[in-house]
């Protein structure tokens, strides 16, 4: 199993990450990166269409060996699951598992951005419960 | 100030119920950044719980491709203690071909290398399956406890700021020392008032003083304007003194300059040295006669002769009559007796010039007959004064003969 290159950073795109650094600066998560595998993960979940996508105007975020190891397992399987289910064939590598990932978490970004609009920190936090617990 | 006290006794109550609200709102805030992080552990793995159906398809997958090495280890042990065994798991004997069958297997499945990959894949295998029976935390709870939290936290600070205004900036240390301020603040009244009742007293004495003093104010003021009132009319009284000792010394200079004049005029007719005596002046000091002469020294009378202090006197005396303008009747007693013959003449004849009646008292010696014949045509009337007897004190007047 292809797993995600531990050194390698988390690239979004700068709209996505300025979106990241509010949540994080709203006390909904600690840290910008939890954000980002979070929304790959609600990305996943709903199976995204990732396919059209290009991210652009990419900055770094940090490393992805900042996600705890069950986190980017998790994500990993997912991509391979996603990726098998979309009849595509797994990635081949660690950075291409790195971007697979990142396409995820930029089209869940934009998700939850239109999802949590207007929303308190405490209202999302439920939400992101309700989503949890499915 | 002990009104003050009284209300800071009153907020000590709300005083130490807001030390123990701020002490429950430091406990609760304490428990709610617990809470906090709680849920941002909890939230840094909320993504599993929504990828736990691809985990768990994942494990299925490595399951279906891949053989544990556990259960190839477990294998060669079943096979191995199936050489051992007289029975084959079918039920039928272990004859000696399917011994080497078996022996051929376990030297098949013994001969697998175990690579790092494969132990790799064994253990992370191992993780999904692990990970695939994750149980999400309690996230709902922490959620809910949390919000209480933030409720009573925010509960506990209105109820903070609430009790800070009722209180203001007033703190038990702050209602200890006013207390003490009271106690000081009524001595300080009990002494102040005992101060107060000397005052009233020395108060009233006062008033007692005032009031004399007032009644003597008001005589004093009346006296004042008794004063002010005499004070003018003393002013008055000096300006028209002032004014009537001007018009007196005016009136002096002028009146003793007509007698001096006049007294001049007479002497210079009856002295006999007319050219030496140029006139007669009065001295300012006391008024006493001093005659000028020519060199133009002022002579005193003592310097005169006998006859010249007469014939002075005379003009003197004759100035004043005219000067008077009275024209009073004029009395002369023996007047020549002193006199010689020329000053005789001259007063005799001045006599006529005199505006007033004169009475002449003379004897024979005083008055010879051709002194008496100067005259003797203005005379109204000429009388003989003759003693009645040697014994009697009394005199005949009859007319001459």
């Amino acid at each position: 199993m292809i797993r995600m290159s531990e050194r390698t950073n988390f690239r979004p795109s700068a709209e996505a990450k300025g979106y990241l650094d509010k949540l994080k600066d709203d006390h909904i998560f600690g840290r910008s990166v939890d954000g980002y595998a979070f929304a790959a993960a609600v990305a996943m979940k709903e199976a995204a269409d990732i396919d059209a996508l290009t991210i652009r105007n990419r900055t770094d975020l940090t490393e992805v060996a900042t996600l705890d190891d069950e986190v980017r397992l998790a994500l990993e399987s997912g991509a391979i699951v996603m990726q098998k289910r979309r009849q595509l064939p797994a990635p081949a590598d660690g950075a291409a598992m790195v971007e697979i990932v990142s396409k995820y978490a930029e089209v869940g970004i934009v998700m939850l951005r239109e999802r949590w609009n207007g929303k308190t920190a405490l209202q999302i936090q439920h939400e992101i419960k309700k989503l949890m617990v499915g | 100030m002990k009104i003050e006290a009284n209300s800071q006794e009153s907020v000590r109550a709300k005083l130490d119920e807001l030390d123990r609200k701020g002490r429950e709102r430091d406990r609760v805030s304490g428990e709610l950044a617990t809470m906090d992080i709680e849920i941002e552990r909890a939230l840094r793995l909320a993504p599993i719980p929504l990828l736990l159906e691809y985990v768990r398809e994942q494990v299925s997958d490595i399951q279906r491709q891949s053989l544990s090495t556990t259960r190839r280890g477990a294998l060669v042990s079943q096979l191995e203690g199936l050489l051992d065994s007289p029975i084959c798991i079918c039920g039928r004997p272990m004859d000696e071909s399917a011994k080497q069958h078996v022996a051929g297997q376990i030297k098949s499945t013994a001969g697998v290398t175990l690579t790092v990959e494969a132990i790799r894949e064994d253990n992370l295998k191992a993780t999904l399956e692990a990970l695939s029976r994750y149980k999400s935390p309690e996230i709902e709870l922490a959620l809910r406890r949390r919000d209480q939290l933030v409720t009573d936290v925010d509960s506990l600070t209105e109820e903070i700021a609430r009790l800070k205004a009722e209180t203001g900036d007033v703190s038990p240390g702050h209602a200890a020392e006013l207390w003490r301020k009271v106690g000081e603040a009524e001595m300080n009244v009990k002494s102040r008032r005992e101060s107060l009742q000397r005052l009233r007293e020395v108060l009233q004495t006062l008033e007692g003083s005032i009031g004399s003093l007032r009644r003597e104010r008001e005589t004093l003021a009346s006296r004042q304007q008794e004063t002010a009132q005499l004070a003018e009319q003393a002013r008055l009284a000096r300006g028209l003194f002032e004014a009537a000792s001007e018009l007196i010394a005016w009136r002096i200079d002028e009146t003793r300059s007509v007698i001096e004049d006049e007294t001049s005029k007479i002497h210079h007719a009856v002295t006999n040295k007319p050219d030496e005596y140029v006139g007669v002046e009065i001295a300012d000091i006391d008024y006493s006669l001093r005659v000028r002469n020519a060199a133009g020294r002022l002579l005193e009378p003592e310097s005169l002769s006998a006859g010249e202090k007469e014939a002075l006197a005379f003009a003197f005396i004759a100035g004043l009559n005219i000067a008077s303008g009275k024209s009073a009747p004029f009395v002369m007693d023996t007047p020549f007796g002193h006199l010689d013959i020329n000053h005789q003449r001259n007063l005799v004849e001045a006599l006529p010039k005199l505006p007033s009646q004169i009475t002449l008292l003379a004897t024979d010696r005083d008055l010879p007959p051709q002194l008496l014949e100067l005259i003797r045509p203005r005379i109204a009337d000429e009388l003989l004064i003759s003693r009645m007897g040697a014994t009697e004190d009394a005199s005949i007047i009859g007319a001459a003969s």
